[in-house]
């Protein structure tokens, strides 16, 4: 009989998460890894909270460490390779494994990437200059919080980052983006500014590539808060001078167009991501193709985990630049690819997962008897564009029944939909479609959902469902700026272009007086920045059409937005066919006259030196395509109402908070994809809803539910229904149980966060995982640290490992807590009470906390205690709050000192006024 | 519901003076809504007793015990067991449950935590708002639903008065004017008439001018 078993081929985040995705579906799993440590690469990298989360998913690996390390159904093996693979005739491979021999079903290859090696470009000076570092480097001397200039050895008073070191470059071979180093720069240069707040930090680059919910916020306060100063520019040397050890950077200053020399004491290198050198090897062993760059490339670019090799899948860097986010959906589109295979190879019925509900950051386990729950497996799909219609076909596949709710007439939404997945929605039994109508309220948790749906004409129809996938979309619309043009025969919005037919697509009909028979075009890609990914793709595609039918084109944008695979190749094609990228700063102007003139101030053509008035570039255009801006679509805030999620940046569905990447919403059960969540590009809300179907399927799929979590329970004869609880739920748990007159929590929706036991005036309320007694039980004259599993407790548990010098020996005790937000006002009380000179809560950052804002009534709450000590003449500085990223050890060793410190010089809370 | 607030902790610390077995005592009704009196106050209250003793270096024995309503004599019966054992009741019900307490044990000593503040509703959460006085001649059916005599601060009945001033009270921007209210009110149900009518002298017979006030009904007593 073949193996079940599915291995897992390193145990980076991608494979990691597919692990544990596997794991909960119900597969056993084996995780090979070659180093000694399960983690990846990001278990290198530093936390760079500064007074809140910066939103680097840094802290997602400690999740994903803990738990494939803590399930029964996941074999960790560290220190092995996978040295060979045989393809078994009925299916499988045998695969060879540091001497030993094991059977699989399937084999999901997540081995990575490797850092670009910098000393491939040695006029930057890495390995010669003690001064120049890859930005690795950087990440470990962030890690655990102390002072830089100690861990590197120097001062960091001036900081400079390269951009691109062994990306967007053909000189070493590279010609695409690394898609990561962006960011991760930006995030360092807070990080850096937060612990040297006098530090001066400088980025040279070439593009700003935004990614997440919202870069243009945190480039924003980058900019405005730390100082950091950005120029457009690829160094082309970097030289130590004098004897104090500064490096010097030659650039060219787009501002004075002239070559400038700099001096940094620290100039990091923000490698990129290259193909791990045994890609080849594993490549050859399996039959995989590989791309230009050496990444494992999927067979079909529309289902990135599925290679060419049956039974053979790929999730993360290994098939090209991922950040640690996209890693860990990636694990769960892997996870997805290998049971949707498996289901059909054994010719079983559909819904042949074995599922459970899976595993969210924060989940405790219950020992015991997992309380198993009849569940709805039909799952709601709001919105029939293409992400609706993929969601609702996987679903299908995987067993469950779909009914989407479309607003308008018909199925397709902005892209129109392709008419085999238009005609599958026709005659699939298992997907039914409601058009005309909307969701007009939503009853019930998740496993039992209320759907009433308007139709036409005022028919109202009842759906029970088990899961709502939200796939709404967007708006598109010009950028205000040129909304009163949108009229105009001559202006076409980017999307509209192929429905409207391409301007240049005619040739002569279009009478352009330009040179080359054809006309000018200018295409202005004005977006913010978390859109532009999603809109330059298509930018470049109308730019090298207009090039191919002799046009004359302008691409104006604020930044070249490549990062997507193959864009960067495009971009330099259009570049080499003519084209002219003008990377502005200001907004361009647009003369409207019976003709359209654009003007746009192009910083790179300067003038001489000594010119300080950047050129101003006057197109006289035949034709304007503008890009459109995405917006949230006018009933979002409604329909979160209705459905009780949280709305995020700039309006559109999900908070922003790195633990609900990709799809999850703040209620179980709901998840929001594509571009409802944000502008995304088609293929990202494709992937969404994958994702998305996959994870409702697992909840839901089954008719089943097993809760074997811990949550929290009302006492219905405690509950005074001040409705407190269902008030402050995060993820909206709760609800007024008519019968019993009083709260009561889903179990299916709870996420055991604690919160609600400690807002509850009755005390009515108790977390299963850490009741009141529990902690009460833990509280000791000590000075005493409540800390976060997730993140805290991480870090203090390093720290109390680091050594004798460590917070144990000094006495500290510390309570840990599923989230701060369970610390209540009386736990703090009762610690003063048993004698405790001072107490400290350390949770998440703000923006961080694994259930959204646990963390938030801590900080209330401790606030209110200092308040209260004060009222007994008690010194409020006793109790304090601090935020503490999973990895800051040294962060916590210093919290932990300062409360210490404290409760010396304050002494014991006893006796001083005797009488 | 009634609304109250805890008192200052010197002000309970004083009226405590000289007991060193206290038993704080919550309601698991209104106070425990409004936050004011439940048994999570209760064991706020109780730390914080405790915490002043420690910080003066006395000793003092504080017990919790909240029941249903405080204003239930079987409920506060349930205090009978305990009660004995102590210098002092703290009660942290309103002022209605402090009096039942007092007059189930009349030897105890039944001092009041809270303030008992008005009959109102929390305008959102954490923060809550007058809307009803008691005055026992209910009058909201002519005021388009907004109850002039507890929500202006004159508790003008023909109002509004010349201190309205862009819809906010003279008394303060943080009240807006009950009259306003009623006007924009009346003028969104079409209603506009029924100011048209004078209001006469209010009738405070049926509040407190009558001594306190009993309510009966033959039919249920047993
Ligand atoms: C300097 C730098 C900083 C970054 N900072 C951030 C950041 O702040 N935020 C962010 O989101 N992303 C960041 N990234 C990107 C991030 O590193 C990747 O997204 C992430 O590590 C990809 O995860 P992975 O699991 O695909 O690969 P990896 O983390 O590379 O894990 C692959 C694992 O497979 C193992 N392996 C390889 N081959 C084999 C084999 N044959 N047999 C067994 N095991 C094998 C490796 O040992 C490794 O443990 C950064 C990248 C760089 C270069
Ligand atoms: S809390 Fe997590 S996501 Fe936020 S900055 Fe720290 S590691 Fe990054
Ligand atoms: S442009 Fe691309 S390769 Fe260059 S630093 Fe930014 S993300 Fe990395
Ligand atoms: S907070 Fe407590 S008393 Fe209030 S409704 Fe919830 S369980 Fe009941
Ligand atoms: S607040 Fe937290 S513990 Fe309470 S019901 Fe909501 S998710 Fe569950
Ligand atoms: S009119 Fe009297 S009874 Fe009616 S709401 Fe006002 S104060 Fe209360």
């Amino acid at each position: 009989m073949q193996s079940s078993r599915v291995v897992v081929v390193g145990a980076g985040v991608a494979g990691m998460s597919t692990a544990r995705s596997l794991a909960a579906a119900g597969a056993r799993v084996t995780l090979i890894e070659a180093r000694e440590r399960v983690g990846g690469m990001a278990a290198d990298y530093a936390c760079k909270g500064t007074d809140r989360c910066n939103k680097c998913n840094v802290c997602l690996v400690h999740d994903l460490v803990r738990d494939v390390t803590s399930r029964p159904a996941i074999e960790v093996m560290t220190g092995c390779r996978l040295d060979g693979a045989q393809a078994l005739p009925a299916g499988g491979y045998r695969l060879r494994v540091g001497g030993r021999e094991a059977d699989c079903s399937a084999v999901v290859l997540a081995t990575g990437f490797e850092p670009f090696d910098a000393s491939g470009r040695p006029e930057l000076g890495y390995g010669v200059h003690p001064a120049v570092i890859t930005a690795l480097d950087l990440e470990r001397a962030l890690r655990d919080g102390g002072a830089l200039e100690e861990k590197l050895g120097r001062p960091v008073a001036s900081v400079a980052f390269v951009q691109c070191v062994g990306s967007r470059d053909l000189r070493c071979g590279r010609g695409y983006c690394s898609r990561v180093c962006c960011m991760y720069s930006l995030r360092m240069a807070r990080a850096v500014r937060h612990r040297n707040p006098s530090a001066e930090v400088t980025v040279f680059y070439m593009d700003f590539q935004g990614a997440g919910k919202d870069p243009g916020d945190l480039r924003r306060k980058a900019e405005a808060e730390d100082g950091v100063r950005f120029i457009r520019a690829r160094p082309s040397e970097v030289a130590p001078v004098g004897d104090d050890g500064r490096a010097m950077v030659w650039f060219e200053d787009p501002d004075a167009g002239a070559c400038r020399l700099a001096a940094f004491d620290l100039v990091v290198l923000a490698v990129g991501i290259a193909p791990d050198r045994d890609a080849r090897a594993l490549a050859d062993m399996f039959g995989l193709g590989v791309d230009e760059f050496g990444f494992f490339a999927p067979a079909d670019r529309a289902d990135a985990a599925v290679t060419r090799a049956p039974g053979v899948f790929i999730a993360g860097a290994c098939g090209g630049p991922r950040d640690i986010a996209e890693s860990v959906a990636d694990g769960e589109r892997a996870a997805l690819a290998v049971l949707r295979e498996q289901a059909a190879r054994r010719a079983r019925e559909r819904a042949a997962l074995s599922l459970s509900a899976g595993t969210w950051p924060g989940r405790r386990v219950l020992p015991g008897k997992p309380e198993t729950m009849e569940v709805s497996s039909t799952v709601l799909v709001l919105g029939g564009g293409v992400a609706g219609m993929e969601a609702a076909r996987m679903l299908s596949d995987l067993g469950c029944r779909a009914v989407i709710v479309e607003e308008g007439p018909y199925l397709g939404g902005q892209a129109g939909g392709a008419s085999s997945l238009l005609a599958r929605m026709d005659e699939d039994a298992s997907v039914d479609v409601l058009v005309s109508s909307r969701l007009a309220r939503l009853g019930g948790q998740v496993g039992s959902f209320e759907a009433t749906c308007e139709g036409p004409g005022g028919l109202v129809s009842e759906v029970s469902a088990g899961a709502v996938i939200v796939a709404t979309g967007c708006r598109r619309e010009l950028p205000e700026a040129t909304r009163e043009l949108a009229s105009r025969d001559d202006v076409v919005g980017l999307s509209a272009l192929e429905e409207m037919g391409l301007p240049w697509a005619g040739g002569e009909e279009n009478d352009g007086d330009c040179a080359g028979g054809g006309g000018r075009a200018v295409i202005w890609v004005g977006v913010r920045p978390d859109t532009a990914r999603a809109v330059f793709h298509q930018a470049l595609c109308a730019a090298l059409s207009a090039l191919a039918a002799g046009w004359e084109v302008y691409v104006l944008a604020p930044e070249v937005a490549v990062p997507e695979p193959g864009d960067e190749r495009l971009y330099l094609e259009a570049r080499g066919a003519g084209a002219v990228f003008v990377k502005y700063r200001e907004e361009p102007q647009v003369e409207a006259g019976a003709a359209l003139r654009v003007i746009v101030m192009d910083p790179s053509l300067g003038g001489g030196a000594g010119d300080d008035v950047p050129g101003a570039l006057a197109i006289d255009a035949d034709v304007l395509v503008v890009s459109e801006e995405a917006y949230p679509q006018s009933g979002t805030s409604h329909l979160a109402t209705v459905l009780q999620v949280n709305a995020g940046p700039a309006g559109f569905f999900q908070d922003d908070n790195v633990n609900f990447l990709p799809v999850l919403t703040n209620r179980r059960g709901i998840f929001a994809v594509g571009g409802c969540r944000g502008a995304a590009a088609l293929s990202d809300a494709i992937f969404d809803a994958h994702v998305a179907a996959y994870l409702a399927a697992r909840l839901v799929g089954t008719g089943r539910l097993h809760v074997d979590w811990a949550t929290a329970r009302v006492d219905p004869k405690k509950c005074a229904l001040c409705l407190t609880c269902i008030r402050t739920c995060p993820h909206r748990a709760i609800d007024v149980d008519g019968e019993a007159r009083a709260a009561k929590v889903s179990r299916a929706a709870c996420w055991g966060c604690g919160t609600c036991a400690s807002e509850c005036p009755g005390k009515a309320i108790c977390l299963e995982s850490c009741t009141d007694d529990e902690i009460l039980a833990q509280v000791t004259p000590a000075v005493t640290a409540f800390c976060c599993d997730h993140s805290a407790l991480i870090a203090a548990r390093t720290a109390m490992a680091s050594g004798p010098s460590g917070v144990a020996a000094a006495g500290l005790n510390v309570i840990p807590v599923p989230c701060s937000g369970k610390v209540d006002v009386i736990h703090l009380l009762k610690a003063f009470e048993q004698g405790a000179a001072a107490v400290m809560v350390a949770g998440c950052f703000d923006e961080g906390c694994h259930f959204l804002s646990g963390n938030r009534r801590a900080h209330l709450r401790v606030g209110e205690v200092a308040s209260l000590l004060r009222t007994v003449g008690i010194e409020p500085e006793r109790v304090r709050f601090y935020h503490i990223g999973p990895d800051m050890s040294a962060a916590f060793l210093k919290a932990a000192e300062e409360t210490m410190q404290v409760a010396r010089e304050l002494g014991a809370v006893t006796g001083r006024r005797a009488g | 519901m009634i609304v109250a607030e805890r008192k200052s902790l010197d002000e309970i610390l004083a009226m405590l003076q000289g007991c060193s077995r206290v038993l704080v005592a919550g309601c698991g009704t209104c106070v425990t809504v409004c936050m004011a009196g439940g048994e999570k106050e209760v064991g706020v209250l109780a730390s914080l007793l405790r915490l002043a003793a420690r910080r003066d270096g006395r000793t003092v024995e504080v017990g919790e015990a909240t029941v249903e309503r405080q204003c239930e004599w079987e409920f506060v019966d349930r205090l009978a067991p305990v009660i004995g054992g102590y210098d002092a009741v703290l009660s942290m019900g309103c002022g209605a449950g402090v009096q039942t307490i007092a007059q189930r044990f009349g030897g105890a000593r039944v001092l009041p935590a809270v303030n008992t503040k008005f009959i109102g509703i929390p305008e959102k959460q954490g923060m809550w708002v007058e809307m009803c006085l008691g005055c026992g001649d209910c009058i909201l059916d002519r005021t388009g639903g907004i109850c002039p005599v507890a929500r202006c601060s004159k508790s003008l009945l023909n109002g509004p008065c010349g201190g309205s001033q862009g819809g906010k009270c003279e008394v303060s921007q943080d009240i807006t004017c009950a009259w306003q209210l009623i006007y924009d009110r009346l003028a969104a149900l079409g209603r506009l008439d029924l100011l048209e009518k004078e209001f006469a002298p209010k009738d405070w017979s049926k509040n407190r001018d009558g001594g306190p006030r009993r309510v009966t009904r033959e039919a249920i007593m047993l």
